[in-house]
This record gives structure tokens, C-alpha cells and sequence, in this order.
């Protein structure tokens, strides 16, 4: 296998950097949420943020689409939309005196989907995305249509007003790669909206990187060298999720699946990319670790009574497990300058 | 200027901080493993040291030599032991990794995917927490120094000294009879093999009740058998000193020959022996009979007869209960004192050892009665009549039910009713008038 070399790496990181520049430019102060993004979009995973209505979520996404200069979709969510409507239905058509059925496609052909408030919409709607998410195609009619390439879901939902929602389902939150919480902005943020932005004008966003563009520093995370003990500590991590597997975990209902690992591994590869190495890191694993596992687990019923979260048992899981195996003898103490 | 480091190089320091890394480690594995064992060596080492000093044995090279090869088998155990936790070269590369914040540089590289990152200047990653190094090994090196500081008095040997006095006694005894051959030395090896068997016993047992016993018995057969020969000897004596006498029968000289006679078949019988010579003496005596030997002789032998009694001294008497107090080896023929001893030793039970002396009654002088003439009365007369008041219960009662069952009363009731003298019931019926 190929490996990417520093050289590679660098353009990558260079073109990613003006990725980021250019959306910083726009959405103020939450930099390390677009970090996450781009980390998720060049991982090749699909996003689910979740946040309070106005914090910018929405903005995000418009102006990834932007940048990247891709196709893009938003579909709002609602209790009645149906699946053909996100998917797109065959019409009936008159072409040469004979009357077919041509198949519309739906908004999910587009290169990054905006499914706004995901969690409004019916599972039956729901339940049409797994395929998109999973494979990058739709099949109406008995007849499967590819999704153009790359195809990215970038989803919101509300954390709040939850009459009348439909909680996503499991199946569906594993192949979301990262669940992104979007917290408030800070002073100096909402300052700098307030001093550079106008309610009802949405901002301008320079195109930076092209589809081949995009598509090369893609080619380039997946040849970034994944050592044998980061391969191992993932692994350790994801199988100590499950109840009983470490003492973090013992309010855990559910452990991560093996897609977590991937997930994982995908990302720690991407964020190397990102910090201009040729190889992910232990360090890269822990840091993007709460970001791919929080819904990928379920605490038990007396956890969740008792106020735990799962950020706060991935915390703890990740103080846990330490980054390689072996033990340090009574006679030493490890010195820990990482 | 910077200086350029070529990737050999940097290898080559990697490599050589991995190795220190390593061999740190490893060094602390065995050394957490040889721990315990050291100290438990120590610790019986020290009681080893304590246990020898009790018992004055030799502490030399011996005692460090063996110490020493004890060491080096923990040593050697500790090494096996801790073998299955050493850390590898690339587990070391992964150490530094993790410790010095690399990004995994060292297993990149290692693995040949990438650059060796720069060296660092700090490589420690690990470093040694003394109170865990010092804190077993001054343990150790303290328990042995308490086997050899802690004051030891050494252990209570039986001594000879400590034995039954009696046991020392008689054998002392015995042998001041043979050595003024008086004695036959059979009985003295005979005496001596008992007192042997006695001190084979456990020095703890020397002084129990059952060994004390087979003392006493010994120490009484032994007065016994001393009693017999002076007794003989003695009848011997007064034999001779009779046939020597004016006007004596022959009806009588034949009774002290005969009496001469038993008392040699006496002592040829007894288990304790005149000496060989003396006995063949007397033995020639008694067959030439009294008659053929001359005055002067005879008055030699009544001398010899007196000399040998007199040195098998006043013993005491046989069959008594008297003998030498238990474990006081006093063998000095008194009789004990009422309660003291055992009960089939002493002579008896106890006099008035708690509260006062009882009355003498004197129960041997009769004085006669009298009666009111100058008669003696005879059995059935009546001596006296007199008027006396009857001790009635003068006390008022109240209107009592007829028929009520009469109670006993409990309690204190029931103890001024029953249980008080007539004084003390009178006194208590007048204080509760």
C-alpha cells in the first residue's frame, strides 16, 4: 500500500488551511467546530450537529458549500415529508406518444445535503437516508441511482422543542461519523457578528477548493500511515465502550460498533492531514474520540438519573485507557510530558 | 546555524534512548520482583541470627556464605520472574512515543513510513521513585541488623544444677559407699543406671510429679537397702560381741551363730552388698564359726562391723511417709509437717490450720449431779420445777377474716418469721410496737 509522503501531506494541510481561513471569515469564533467539520468532511463522514436554533449551524454548512464549491441541498425537515420527497419519484411522462416513468431525482442528489432538524422528520423518511448515508445511492422502484461523489449529510437538530420529534434511530446515528455539539459563541464572537454581519444579508464566501481539489486531499487522508499501536489503542477504546470492559463504562447500556473504530481511524487520519503528518497519532485518536463515540453509546437509566453524560464517560474512558500497554514497575513513575 | 542531524544519527539516538529506557525498566521489574523475597530473606535471616545467638552457635563465614547464595537465587527467581514483563525495544519506541508527546513519530519511523522526529533533550521518561528503591532495601539491611542488635539472653540450658537435688545427692551418696568400700559396685551401677533413665527424660519433665515419684521411690529403696546392711552389720556385730563374752552357753553360741549366719545370708540377698573383701571376710568368719577365731579378731572385726555401720549413717526409717521434700531434694530425714505434701506422702491430714481452736471440753473429769436432798438422784427423779413466763406474742392484731388463708409472707416477712432467732424476733416485734 501507498503511503502519503510529507510532500503530500503539506499541500494537503496548505489547501485545507485556506478551507478554514475562508470559513473562519464568516462564522466567527467557533473555530474548533470547523476544525471538526473539515475533519469530518475530509474522513469522508457524515456530520450530525446538534445545537440550539440560531447559533449557526445552518450558516456552516451553506458556507462549507461554498468553499468547497459543490453541489448542495438543504432539506427541511418535517413531520410530513416523505421519503420520495428527499429521494426523488418516477413521473409519469409522455415522450414519443408512449407515457413512461422518469425518475425525478430528490434532493439528495446533490453533493452536501443540509438535512435541517433531522429529528422532525417521520423514521419512515428517516429510515430513507441509511441507504444515501451508507452506500451513496438510492433505490426507487426496485431501481438504485447513484449519489454524485463525494456525497456528504451534514444534518441539524434541536436539542430543545422536542414535541413532535422522532428521535433518530441507532442504526441511523452510527453512520453519522460525528455528532457535533454547537455551543453559544463568546462575547468577543457575537461581538465581531454584530460589527460585520446584517440580519436578513447572508455573507459572502470565496470558493477555495474546487471537487478534484477536494477529492485529491481526500485521496491523500486515506494514505496517511495508521501505526500498529494507534490501530491497537483504538481498538482497546472502542471494545472498553462496552459494559463491564473498563470501569468508565459500567453505567454504559450499549458500546460503540466496529464502524466507531473505523471512524475513528478515518478521522485520526484526517486530523493528521490537518496537522501536517504523515501518520495518525494517539493524540489524534483522544482528541477526536468524544466527537465520534458520544452517540454511539447508551447509558444505562441510572446514569442518566444521576446527571452522567456521555461526554463525561468518555472522559473518563479516555483518562482509562492508557495509549499503550505496557506497565510501569512500583520502583518508577512515569514522567509524562506529552 | 542550525546543525543538521542525518536520519542515521537521529536513529542511532533513538535507538540509544529506547535501550536506556529499556534497560531502566527492565532493571525495575526485577527489581520489584526480587522485593518481597529479599525481605522475607531477610527477615529470616534475622531470625536465624537471633536464634543462633540464643543458642551460642557460630555466626562466621558459614551463616554469610549460604546468605549470600540465598541472595543470588532470589536473584536469580526475581530475573525468571520478571522476564515476562520486561519491555521490548519497540515497546520502549512506543514509550517515548507516548511519554514524550512524538505523535508517534519513533513507530512511524520505525515501522519506515516516516522521518525520525529530532531528539529531545529531556528523554526521561521514567524515573526512579526512591522511598519505593530505598524503603524495601533499608527494610531489609534494618531486620538483619535487629537479629544481630536485639539483646538476646542466651537460652536456659538444663544445667546439672537445676536437676533434683536428690538425683546429685545420691549418686553422690553411692559413690562416697564404693570409694570407702563399703559397697558392692553392682548396686552402685544399678543406682547409677536408674538416675541415668531419670535424666534422659525432657529437662521440662525433670521436674514433674511422676518423676519426682520415681525419686522418692529410688531415694526410699536406696535408705531402705542402706537401713538393712547397717542392720546387719550390725546384728553381726552384736554376734560377735556376745560370743566373746564370759559364760556363754553353747546352746547360746549356737543362737548367734545362727544369728550370724542369717544376717550374712541378709546381706548376700539384699541388692545393696557389703564390698567383695568385707563379705569374704565375714564370709570366712562365718564358716570357721566364732569359736575358732581369737579375741583379738574378734574385737578387729566388732571394730570394722561398728566403723562401716557408723558411715552408713542414720537413715531415714522405712515405710514412714517420710522422705525429702518435692523438689526441695532435702534428704534430711524429718518427718513433714501436718497438711504439707502430697497425701500419700505426708503423714496425714491437716491440724487446725483455719479458725479458733476448739474447746477442750475436758471430757475427762465427771462431776455428778445433785440433787435437792443429800441423795444421789436416781434415773426418772425430777431435780428442779420452776415458774417461767411464756414468750407469747403480746402485739395487737386488727379484725382477720374468717377463713382467709394465712400467708406465709415472702420476702423479709417470711425471714423474721422463720428464719430469726427468738431474740431476734423479739427485738423486732418490739420495734414494731
Amino acid at each position: 500500500m501507498e503511503y502519503a509522503n510529507e510532500a503530500q501531506v503539506a499541500e494537503a494541510q496548505s489547501q485545507i488551511k485556506r478551507l478554514s481561513e475562508a470559513l473562519n471569515q464568516v462564522l466567527y469564533g467557533p473555530e474548533t467546530l470547523i476544525d471538526f467539520v473539515l475533519n469530518g468532511v475530509l474522513a469522508r463522514g457524515h456530520i450530525l450537529l446538534e445545537g440550539l436554533p440560531g447559533l449557526g449551524k445552518t450558516e456552516l454548512v451553506k458556507g462549507l458549500s461554498k468553499t468547497l464549491v459543490l453541489d448542495n441541498k438543504r432539506i427541511q425537515f418535517t413531520p410530513d415529508l416523505l421519503p420520495g420527497d428527499i429521494t426523488g419519484n418516477p413521473i409519469l411522462q409522455e415522450k414519443d406518444g408512449k407515457r413512461e416513468f422518469v425518475f425525478q431525482p430528490g434532493p439528495l442528489f446533490a453533493n452536501i445535503v443540509l438535512a435541517d432538524e433531522i429529528n422532525r422528520a417521520s423514521p419512515k423518511t428517516q429510515s430513507a437516508l441509511l441507504e444515501a448515508m451508507q452506500e451513496h445511492r438510492v433505490t426507487v422502484l426496485g431501481e438504485t441511482h447513484p449519489l454524485p461523489k463525494p456525497f456528504f449529510v451534514l444534518a441539524t437538530q434541536n436539542p430543545i422543542e422536542l414535541e413532535g420529534t422522532y428521535p433518530l434511530p441507532e442504526a441511523q446515528l452510527d453512520r453519522f461519523l460525528f455528532k457535533l455539539d454547537v455551543r453559544k459563541n463568546t462575547v468577543a464572537a457575537l461581538e465581531k457578528i454584530v460589527n460585520q454581519r446584517e440580519l436578513g444579508v447572508e455573507p459572502e464566501v470565496n470558493a477555495v477548493l474546487g471537487k478534484a481539489h477536494l477529492e485529491s486531499v481526500i485521496n491523500t487522508v486515506r494514505k496517511v500511515y495508521l501505526p500498529g499501536v494507534v490501530a491497537n489503542y483504538i481498538a482497546r477504546l472502542v471494545d472498553a465502550t462496552h459494559p463491564g470492559e473498563a470501569a468508565a463504562t459500567k453505567t454504559v447500556k450499549f458500546g460503540a460498533s466496529p464502524r466507531a473504530a473505523l471512524s475513528l481511524a478515518s478521522a485520526s487520519k484526517a486530523r493528521a492531514v490537518m496537522n501536517g503528518r504523515t501518520n495518525a497519532s494517539f493524540e489524534d485518536v483522544k482528541l477526536i474520540a468524544p466527537a465520534v463515540l458520544r452517540h454511539r453509546m447508551v447509558l444505562d437509566y441510572g446514569a442518566r438519573i444521576d446527571g452522567a453524560t456521555t461526554d463525561s464517560v468518555i472522559e473518563e474512558l479516555l483518562e482509562e485507557i492508557p495509549f499503550q500497554t505496557t506497565e510501569t514497575p512500583r520502583p518508577l513513575s512515569s514522567a509524562n510530558k506529552s | 546555524m542550525d546543525v543538521v542531524i542525518s536520519q542515521d544519527e537521529l536513529q542511532l539516538g533513538w535507538r540509544k534512548a529506547a535501550t536506556r529506557l529499556r534497560r531502566r525498566v527492565n532493571v525495575a521489574w526485577w527489581y520489584q520482583e526480587i522485593t518481597i523475597p529479599l525481605v522475607l530473606l531477610a527477615l529470616a535471616g534475622s531470625c536465624f541470627a537471633l536464634l543462633a545467638r540464643r543458642n551460642d552457635w557460630s555466626l562466621g563465614a558459614g551463616f554469610w556464605s549460604i546468605f549470600g547464595v540465598l541472595v543470588v537465587i532470589t536473584g536469580a527467581f526475581a530475573y525468571w520472574r520478571s522476564r515476562r514483563k520486561w519491555l521490548t525495544m519497540n515497546e520502549a519506541y512506543v514509550r517515548l512515543d507516548a511519554e514524550l508527546g512524538l505523535r508517534n513519530a519513533l513507530s512511524t519511523a520505525l515501522a519506515g513510513r516516516g522521518a525520525w522526529p529530532g531528539l529531545v533533550e529531556d528523554q526521561a521518561v521514567v524515573s526512579w521513585r526512591a522511598e519505593q528503591v530505598a524503603l524495601p532495601m533499608v527494610g531489609a539491611l534494618a531486620l538483619l541488623l535487629f537479629g544481630f542488635a536485639i539483646p538476646v539472653s542466651p537460652a536456659v540450658q538444663a544445667t546439672a544444677s537445676q536437676q533434683p537435688y536428690t538425683w546429685s545427692r545420691l549418686a553422690t551418696e553411692v559413690a562416697e559407699l564404693v570409694e570407702e568400700g563399703l559397697i558392692d559396685e553392682d548396686y552402685a551401677e544399678e543406682v547409677k543406671k536408674r538416675l541415668e533413665e531419670l535424666q534422659e527424660q525432657k529437662a521440662e519433665e525433670w521436674f514433674s510429679a511422676a518423676s519426682l515419684e520415681a525419686t522418692d521411690s529410688l531415694q526410699q529403696a536406696h535408705s531402705r537397702e542402706m537401713n538393712r546392711l547397717k542392720r546387719d552389720l550390725m546384728e553381726i556385730r552384736q554376734a560377735l560381741k556376745k560370743a566373746g563374752g564370759p559364760n556363754v552357753s553353747k546352746d547360746q553360741r549356737q543362737k548367734l551363730q545362727q544369728q550370724f549366719e542369717e544376717a550374712m545370708e541378709g546381706m548376700r540377698n539384699g541388692q545393696m552388698k557389703p564390698n567383695e573383701k568385707l563379705m569374704k571376710k565375714l564370709a570366712e568368719a562365718a564358716k570357721q564359726g566364732m569359736e575358732g577365731m581369737s579375741e583379738e579378731e574378734r574385737n578387729e572385726m566388732q571394730e570394722r562391723l561398728k566403723e562401716l555401720a557408723d558411715k552408713l549413717g542414720d537413715n531415714p526409717g522405712e515405710g514412714e511417709g517420710e522422705g525429702e521434700g518435692e523438689g526441695e531434694g532435702e534428704g534430711d530425714g524429718q518427718a513433714r509437717g501436718p497438711g504439707e505434701g502430697e497425701p500419700k506422702r505426708g503423714p496425714g491430714a491437716g491440724g487446725d490450720l483455719f479458725g479458733a481452736e476448739s474447746p477442750n471440753l475436758d471430757l475427762e473429769k465427771f462431776e455428778h449431779l445433785k440433787g435437792k436432798e443429800d441423795k444421789e438422784p436416781e434415773p426418772g427423779d425430777l431435780l428442779n420445777l420452776e415458774e417461767i413466763e411464756h414468750d407469747l406474742n403480746q402485739s395487737k392484731k386488727g379484725p382477720a377474716t374468717s377463713g382467709a388463708a394465712k400467708s406465709e409472707g415472702l420476702g423479709g416477712d417470711r425471714v423474721w418469721k422463720d428464719a430469726l432467732d427468738p431474740d431476734e424476733q423479739k427485738s423486732l416485734k418490739s420495734f414494731f410496737e
